[in-house]
């Protein structure tokens, strides 16, 4: 939701022509009573709210905004007692092709290790067919059959994910095997791996009923549910931390267990949390609506301090350890704790230059290697950025 | 129970063109569209005293939807699509004039889509769902979801591309 033909499509979504709606939201209860009287023994009380109300195809949608818009956020000006790595030194960086072991028209680099040695991603043709690839220094490897759609690959290479039907995977030393879905739940969705193996994803169950759990690498069939039901796990730092979920709060949790909720940003009803590194996360609040929708905007905790700040992009792509943040903003962007950025460059054989050509998903922790996509001619290449100082 | 009821219908009156376009711009079929929201709306009756206290109503009323779609067509895809088709003088489309040309493009172009990548489309463009809620919404794997869209966004970036140049030449 970040480039400019996102935000065209988007709009063009929310106005394309659309026949009015036949929905009786009248017959709906009175359908709905019924079931619910047939599920459990005892009658259920006639209301008359519903006076007036039939088919309800013009019912206004847009109410007005009860909050006013935010004030523009900033970036925190100061760096918050981090050891930036920036030291004026400048930083050049090259884009570089991924080698595409298979063919597919959607070859995607999705996810970078801490250290930057390991890249992970898809190549199929996008339509459920698509194979994990780890690139080790660069040399690319097919996973087995069973492992789709990779979530993250750590440090000593060990990748993780879920397959189409819910089933958690981890792939190590060159075996692939499955991670228990904890009794009573029904499908897990594997988010994160840090370089201890531990793995970090939450259940769902019947009733949206779900649990963060915890996995490890070593035994994939033992599990740990992470705080009480209700609990989401999206991210694990190298410490072990947690973060996640509960409820609409934004959470971490110490390796030990202890859960404590993150702060949300003053004027915001909730926030989520997409993925955590070092001391940083990374997430988002709900913020203006436009037309139907609302536009969510990012926002970085620090996990050290409990600081949290709303960031002044449409959006960010992930976060690395030493707090530098990947805007995938048409042309990515990587912005340093102390808000000096640097665009990364793109290919020279690359014609297409509209927002949207190159993508970044991935950052390692000293920012300097960023993996993600190139999009020309229907197509998806998977790149590499290398940096240095 | 009374206040339960008033704010189910409070709620679903306001989300109801929303369902109503997001349903329908994922199966291409106004009676389809109607049908799964309407089941979708009933289901939510049942439910909604629990599910009015979840963390994120929409996002759970997007996951029904989603389902109740894939329910149907389960059912009988190839046949309703087939129906939806034809005229229907109650129904009349909506003209094409110079303006909405591309708009119509786009709804043409999602009709030709996989379900799966028109409905990764919807969610997270139109409902602006995170990549997250979407998968979960689509009970698969934030991997799946991005390189569905990405092969989603390639298709219909062709097919506005195409618009733009036998059209206008204005953005």
């Amino acid at each position: 939701m970040t480039t400019l033909d996102d935000q065209r499509i988007a709009a063009l979504l929310r106005s394309a022509p659309v026949p009015a709606p036949r929905v009786d939201v009248g017959r709906a209860i009175r359908d709905g009573r019924r079931r619910r009287q047939r599920r459990r023994v005892g009658g259920i009380a006639a209301v008359t709210v519903l006076a007036g109300l039939g088919a309800v195809g013009a019912v206004q949608l847009d109410r007005p905004a009860s909050r006013p818009a935010p004030a523009p956020p900033v970036l925190a000006a100061s760096p918050d007692g981090t050891a930036s790595a920036t030291q004026g030194s400048p930083v050049t960086c090259a884009a570089s092709w991924l080698p595409r072991p298979i063919g597919g028209p959607v070859a995607v680099a999705n996810s970078v290790d801490p250290t930057g040695r390991y890249i992970v991603g898809d190549i199929g043709s996008g339509q459920e067919d698509g194979r994990v690839v780890l690139w080790t220094d660069g040399r690319a490897a097919v996973l087995p059959t069973g492992a789709r759609h990779a979530a993250a690959v750590n440090a000593g290479g060990d990748v993780v994910g879920t397959d189409g039907d819910g089933t958690g995977w981890v792939y190590r030393d060159g075996r692939l095997r499955s991670l228990a879905t904890p009794p009573g739940y029904h499908a897990v969705l594997v988010h994160a791996v840090n370089g201890r193996g531990d793995i970090a994803g939450t259940a769902s169950g019947a009733g949206d009923s779900h649990h963060a759990v915890l996995w490890s690498a070593d035994r994939p069939q033992e599990y740990r549910l992470i705080g009480r039901p209700g609990s989401a796990a999206t991210g694990i730092t190298e410490d072990g931390t947690v973060v996640g979920a509960m409820g609409q709060l934004p959470y971490r949790w110490t390796p030990q267990g202890t859960g404590t909720a993150l702060t949300v940003p003053d004027g915001y009803p909730r926030a989520s949390i997409d993925s955590a590194r070092g001391e940083w996360a990374v997430g988002s609040v709900p913020g203006p609506k436009e037309g139907g929708a609302v536009r969510m905007l990012p926002v970085r905790w620090n996990l050290t301090t409990g600081a949290v700040s709303l960031l002044p992009f449409p959006g960010t792509s992930g976060i690395a350890g030493n707090g530098d943040l990947l805007v995938g903003d048409g042309a990515p962007l990587i912005v340093a704790p102390d808000g000096t950025s640097r665009r990364l460059p793109g290919r020279p054989e690359v014609r297409a230059t509209e927002a949207g050509t190159y993508t970044a998903n991935g950052i390692s922790d000293d920012g300097l290697t960023v993996v993600g996509a190139v999009y020309e001619k229907q197509v998806y290449r998977p790149l590499v950025w290398r940096c240095h100082r | 129970m009374v206040d339960a009821e008033r704010e189910f219908v409070e709620y679903v009156s306001a989300r109801l063109p929303t369902l109503h376009r997001t349903a329908f711009l994922m199966c291409g079929d106004a009676h389809l569209a109607d049908d799964v929201v309407q089941q979708t709306i009933t289901a939510l009756y049942v439910n909604w005293r629990r599910v009015s206290r979840a963390d994120n109503v929409d996002a759970y009323v997007h996951r029904m939807l989603v389902h109740k779609l894939v329910d149907e067509k389960r059912l009988s895809w190839a046949k309703v699509r087939l129906l939806g088709s034809m005229p229907e003088p109650e129904r009349p489309p909506v003209t094409p004039h110079d303006e909405l040309a591309e708009r119509d493009s786009l709804v043409a172009a999602l009709a030709d889509l996989p379900r799966g990548q028109r409905t990764v489309l919807v969610l997270r463009f139109l409902c602006d769902l995170s990549l997250a809620d979407t998968a979960a919404a689509m009970g698969c794997s934030e991997g799946n979801v991005k390189s569905q869209t990405a092969r989603a966004l390639a298709a219909v970036r062709q097919v506005l591309d195409v618009t733009e140049m036998s059209g206008r030449n204005t953005r």
